[in-house]
Order: structure tokens, then C-alpha cells, then sequence
């Protein structure tokens, strides 16, 4: 009997699943007036990214990439715009994902938590939703379309569109626009090194600061020894209980800070002092907001 | 409790052993040609393959480019003697290509060999689809900050028709003329043998970039097709050598990456491989079977039993219940057996097995198996099999 009840729940939970998931996929495009929608695409998922991007897809799955939805909108003068859902299972993942493929030189625009509109090209970021949009016309009249439907999707798909709130911490002395990444894995090229927060500064040469988030204290330790055992021991020097100096043979000088569950760091600063600074307002901003 | 534990360990290990060899024989690894030899690898040379008749000679392991952020990983790469960089013209929007060019130009031009990938896209005539597979190559070209690419393929073509299509015969030509690329090829991961059937019959293309991997229901197919293209002259460069790195969709069991690796290199047809190194581990354990291509007695057994998940998992369809006279409860069972031979967990299969509260040999008395299995399991072989684990002491399981 609980072997029959047990596939019995999880055909009901299919089930439910199923139709959640159809009901969804309607509505995640919608409808515009003087716009006919069409979705010929298949759903694509972790399984099958690859048979539409190819070699990118194995980025995207670095990023909990869930489900890729398509439509296309077409206009009665025959504009068509292209659109492009990526779902990631988290704003922040997503935020990643997409801040792996934005560029700073971009024409940025306002739309949703933030977004290009380049030639052709409308990509941006709403909650766990990246999206691409895209269409063959050129001209002010298929740029316009895109950012109508972009607005109407932001508004239809109601998620929230903020930065992720790490990146509160980062000052703005020095900060080079639209530098702000999410690197979900293998920061600085180390297995070990995930869930980091990066962002690009200038003073006399570029540099960057980063925050490391770990669930607990305990393993944000833990994390942090097995980086001293990557490097050698004479690259590693302790300036104060939490504080310390790494000269990393891949990645350059980076100067570290323990502040509870979180490491935060600076790559590559031309000067001490700069170096020193950036870490306080940082860890001192940590300390006050997150715990 | 006649064992003692001496017996019970023999026993532990004849019966994996023996599921094993039975893997072994199902899964037809023997013709591949594993070498076991468990030698180190330090000292040893770099193996290398020709490329073709392109005349570029590289070493066995090379690198997928996939993401900007480590620009470290390159320069590891090439303290780790690997030559070929492969990227995309669609990879991070371009901002690959922009951190290999980066990163490359720090070194001589010779010293390295770079491949990209550019995507063909009708346009509204043969003239403009042509115009802008250039014009792409043009930006890569820039983002790269170089003056050609060493190969340049046209991305991700899966059927004939297209490797054949004249416009884009005609393009990569002119980009060799031009000087933008010194070899031309295409890359693919769907319909492969007709694929590379085609580049070998378009007469223009000199190099494939294709998914081969031992998890391909076909893999004998692409490797025939291998076979016939490196007879061609053509070089073949192979991708996707992991199968997606896990046997779940979950992502949670990963497979043996070296051990895929290797697999694949064993065909000698296949000049080099692509695996995508995301991490200074993945970098070095990739770059260690450039020297050193034997497969281990470990790695050979974790292909075995990868390459049979697939033939472990029991949907739980229960077609078989009702036609055994026993009333076990096979999909149980076969739960437990995948959990035995696939994720090796005998722990988690005998906590099953035991809260089923069924004989130990429940099919001893019946001389024909009357339950089929939708998927053609041997279902009293397996029963049989797995069920021993109930007779073992909880303490003598690893």
C-alpha cells in the first residue's frame, strides 16, 4: 500500500506541477494590444539549453538557470521583436547571469532592476527574470516597439526590481559605473571561492572590492583556510586578528577582513591607504546591515 | 550469521566486482580499448596530435573558453603547456572574446593557437547573410585585437544542408583569402555523423569541433564518422567530453570528468579536446592526462557505471507488480539495486531493502521470472543480486 500511495502522491504531484507550469508558461508573456503573440519555441531547460546557445549554456547552468521561455511579438506593420525569458531560481542568480554578459559601454536605459538598449537589442533584468529581446528591423520605430514590450513584461511579471542588497554596501567614491557582478562559482578561478560580490573602482589604476558571502561564520573559516592552503605560506600575512595580506600567484595582491560571515576584499589596490579605506567603509557598513 | 568478517567483506567486494563485470559486458566498454596503467604521469611528455592537414600540431587537452572573470585560468593554461584557446562570438555577449584578447596579446602570436565560433544567420539575400557573418568575424577580430583567428568555425550546425550551404562556403572562403582565418571548420552537437559527413564532402571545411562523449546513445556513430573525416584530412577537435558533468538533473552526482576526458582522447582520430576549465582544480586535473592518457581501474569502473545510470533507474512504471506471483515490490528493489551500483550507497539500499520485510532469495522458488521490466531490466538477476545485501551486518557496509 505504500509504495501505491507513495507513486499515487507523486502522480498527483506531477499533476499539479503540470498544470502550474502550463499555466505559467501562458502567462508570462502579455498580451498587447496590436500585438499578436506567438510561442513555436519549446521550453528549454538545464537538459536542453545547449541544443539553442550552445557553449553558453554551460554559464547559465553556473547560475541556476531553471527554464528559457520564447514568444514573438509581431506588430500589424509587421514589426517582430524576439523575446527571450531566462528563468534563474533567484534574483540574485540571475542578476549574475546577467552581469556576466552586460558590458559598461552599454546604452543603459531604466527598466526593471536595469537594462541596454543597443541596436536591434533590448536585454535586461527583472527579479529572477533575464531577458532578451531582440528584432531584425532597424529604425526608431522596432527600437520603440522593444521598449514598449519591455515595460509591458517588467509590469506583467510584478517581481521585485532592486539591486541585490550586498551591493549597499560598496561605496560610491571611485566606483566605475555598471561594474557591479554576481560570481556565483569559482571566484578568482578557486573552487572554493563562491557567492561573491564584485565591484570595479578606479583611483590611479583600476582595482576592484568584493564581498564573500558565506551562510555561517563557521564556513566562511573554512573557506578562508583552504584559501590560505592554496597559496604558499609565505604569500599569506596576518596584520590583525581578521585582517590579512595575500600575495596570490594568479590573481595579484588582495587584502582581506574577516567580518562575521563575510570576506571582504580588495584586488590589486595601487595604494595601502586607498586599500584601507575601502575595507573600513565596507566592513563597517557590513557590520551595520548585515549580521 | 555464517560469515565471518573476512567473508563478509569478499563478499561486499566480489558482488560490486561482479556487478561491474557484468556493466562492463553490457555497456560494450572492451572494444574502446581502455590501456590500465597506473603509472604517474610526472615526467612524462606532453602528448600531441596534428590537427588535420592544417598543419598545427597540439596537445591532447586544450581549453573551451566560457566565462571573462578569470583572466588567471588563461595564464595557468599556458604555464600548463595548453596551446589551443577556444571561445565564441556569442559568448557573454562578446565579452570572452574581449578577455582572451586581453589576456593574449601579452603573449607572442605564434605561441598559441585561437579558435572562435561565429553564428550564420539568414538575412534578406545570399549578399547581406554573407556581409554579416564577416562583418561578425570583423568584431570578434576586434574584440580578440587580432588580425586573424587560427580557426574560425561556423557555429553550432546540426544539419547537412547547412554544413553544405553555399553562401557560407563562399564566406568562410573569403575569410581565409582575407586573411581573417587561417582554417576553416564547423562546430556541432546534434545530427554529428551527418555533420561531419558533410564537411568532408564540402571539400572546404578543415576542421570539426563536435560533442563526442561516452553517454551518447550514437557515440559509434560519431566515431565512425571520426574516422572517415581524420581519413579526409580533417581535424577533428572534440567538446561536451563531460556529458554535462552529472548523471542527474539535479546536478548533484557528478560524473568522473578526468575519466570522460580520457575516454574520448583514446580515439586517436580526435586531435584534442575542449573541456572548459572554470576553476585552477578543473585546470590542472584537465591538464595532468596531457601527459598521462591510461585510464585507472577506478576511472574505467565510474564510466561503467555513469554510462549505465541511465539503465539503473527504475521509472517505477510497475508494470512488473502485477505479473509477479510474489507480490514483490520491484520498483523498490530496484531502487535499492541503483542505489548499490549506481551512487554506491549500499547503506541507503539495505535501509530499504530491510523496511520491505521480504525473504532474502525471494525469487529462489520460481523457476522462470514471469514479471517484465518496461525497460528490460533482468529483474530476478537483480532481485537476487541485491538482496544478499540483506544478509550483511549494518557495521560491515563502507
Amino acid at each position: 500500500m505504500r509504495s501505491i500511495s507513495f507513486y499515487g502522491s507523486t502522480a498527483l504531484f506531477i499533476l499539479v506541477i503540470s498544470v502550474s507550469l502550463s499555466y505559467s508558461q501562458e502567462s508570462l508573456f502579455p498580451q498587447i494590444p496590436g500585438w499578436k503573440i506567438t510561442q513555436d519555441d519549446p521550453v528549454y531547460n538545464a537538459n536542453n539549453l545547449w541544443d539553442i546557445i550552445d557553449g553558453a549554456a554551460d554559464l547559465y547552468l553556473e547560475y541556476a538557470f531553471i527554464d528559457l521561455h520564447i514568444a514573438r511579438y509581431i506588430s500589424a506593420d509587421s514589426i517582430e521583436v524576439k523575446v527571450e525569458l531566462y528563468k534563474h531560481a533567484s534574483d540574485v542568480d540571475a542578476f549574475g547571469m546577467y552581469s556576466q554578459e552586460r558590458d559598461t559601454v552599454y546604452n543603459f536605459i531604466q527598466l526593471g532592476v536595469q537594462g541596454y538598449l543597443q541596436q536591434g537589442v533590448l536585454n535586461f533584468l527583472t527579479g529572477s527574470y533575464y531577458i532578451k529581446m531582440s528584432t531584425y528591423q532597424t529604425g526608431s520605430k522596432a527600437q520603440g516597439a522593444m521598449l514598449t514590450i519591455g515595460r509591458m513584461l517588467v509590469e506583467h511579471l510584478k517581481q521585485n526590481n532592486v539591486m541585490p542588497k550586498l551591493f549597499q554596501v560598496f561605496p560610491a567614491e571611485g566606483k566605475l559605473s555598471k561594474t557591479e557582478q554576481y560570481i556565483a562559482h569559482n571566484f578568482l578561478g578557486y573552487s572554493f571561492l563562491n557567492s561573491t560580490y564584485v565591484v570595479t573602482y578606479k583611483d590611479s589604476s583600476a582595482f576592484k572590492v568584493f564581498v564573500i558571502e558565506s551562510t555561517t561564520s563557521e564556513k566562511t573559516n573554512a573557506m578562508l583556510a583552504k584559501y590560505f592552503n592554496a597559496v604558499p605560506k609565505e604569500a599569506v600575512t596576518k596584520f590583525a586578528p581578521d585582517k590579512y595580506q595575500i600575495r596570490d600567484p594568479h590573481n595579484g595582491v588582495i587584502e582581506l577582513q574577516v567580518v562575521n560571515r563575510y570576506v571582504c576584499g580588495v584586488i590589486n589596490c595601487p595604494d595601502g591607504k586607498i586599500w584601507d579605506w575601502y575595507l573600513k567603509e565596507v566592513t563597517t557598513s557590513l557590520s551595520r546591515t548585515f549580521k | 550469521m555464517g560469515m565471518n568478517e573476512l567473508d563478509r567483506r569478499k563478499f561486499l567486494r566480489t558482488s560490486v566486482l561482479g556487478g561491474a563485470s557484468a556493466l562492463l559486458a553490457s555497456a560494450s566498454f572492451t572494444s574502446s580499448g581502455f590501456a590500465t596503467n597506473r603509472t604517474e604521469s610526472e615526467d612524462k611528455p606532453i602528448i600531441k596530435r596534428k590537427l588535420g592537414k592544417t598543419g598545427i600540431e597540439l596537445p591532447i587537452v586544450s581549453f573551451g573558453v566560457m566565462r571573462a572573470d578569470s583572466p588567471a585560468l588563461i595564464h595557468a593554461a599556458i604555464k600548463e603547456d595548453i596551446i589551443l584557446f577556444d571561445t565564441a562570438h556569442g559568448y557573454q555577449g562578446g565579452k570572452n572574446e574581449e578577455m582572451l584578447g586581453e589576456v593574449l596579446k601579452e603573449y607572442p602570436r605564434d605561441s598559441f593557437v585561437l579558435a572562435t565560433k561565429v553564428p550564420s544567420e539568414w538575412k534578406d539575400n545570399s549578399d547581406a547573410t554573407m556581409k554579416a557573418f564577416l562583418e561578425k568575424l570583423d568584431i570578434s577580430l576586434q574584440r580578440l585585437k587580432m588580425e586573424y583567428v587560427d580557426i574560425l568555425y561556423v557555429h553550432g550546425l546540426s544539419k547537412r544542408d547547412d554544413v553544405l550551404y553555399p553562401v557560407m562556403l563562399e564566406a568562410v572562403t573569403k575569410a581565409k583569402k582575407l586573411g581573417k582565418a587561417k582554417h576553416v571548420g564547423v562546430s556541432t552537437h546534434k545530427n554529428e555523423p551527418d555533420v561531419i559527413q558533410a564537411a568532408i564532402d564540402s571539400g572546404v571545411y578543415e576542421v570539426v569541433l563536435t560533442s563526442v562523449n561516452f553517454k551518447q546513445d550514437h557515440y559509434a556513430a560519431v566515431k565512425e564518422a571520426i574516422a572517415k573525416a581524420a581519413k579526409a584530412g580533417i581535424g577533428i577537435v572534440a567538446m561536451k567530453t563531460m556529458a554535462g558533468g552529472f548523471l542527474d538533473k539535479e546536478r548533484k552526482q557528478p560524473i568522473n570528468c578526468k575519466a570522460a576526458l580520457k575516454f574520448v582522447l583514446q580515439d586517436e582520430n580526435i586531435t584534442t579536446a575542449i573541456p572548459g576549465n572554470t576553476n585552477f582544480d578543473h585546470l590542472a586535473m584537465n591538464a595532468s592526462v596531457n601527459r598521462d592518457l591510461t585510464m585507472t581501474a577506478q576511472e574505467e569502473a565510474d564510466l561503467l557505471v555513469s554510462k549505465s545510470e541511465g539503465g539503473l533507474y527504475c521509472q517505477g512504471c510497475e508494470h512488473c507488480v502485477p505479473h509477479c506471483p510474489k507480490g514483490l515490490p520491484i520498483p523498490e528493489i530496484m531502487r535499492a539495486y541503483m542505489y548499490t551500483y549506481g551512487y554506491r550507497n549500499s547503506h541507503q539500499a539495505q535501509e530499504l531493502l530491510m523496511s520491505l520485510n521480504i525473504p532474502t532469495n525471494p525469487c529462489a522458488d520460481c523457476s522462470q521470472c514471469s514479471a517484465i521490466c518496461a525497460k528490460k531490466f533482468a529483474i530476478s538477476e537483480r532481485v537476487t543480486d541485491v538482496m544478499r545485501l540483506t544478509t550483511v551486518p549494518e557495521e560491515f557496509i563502507s
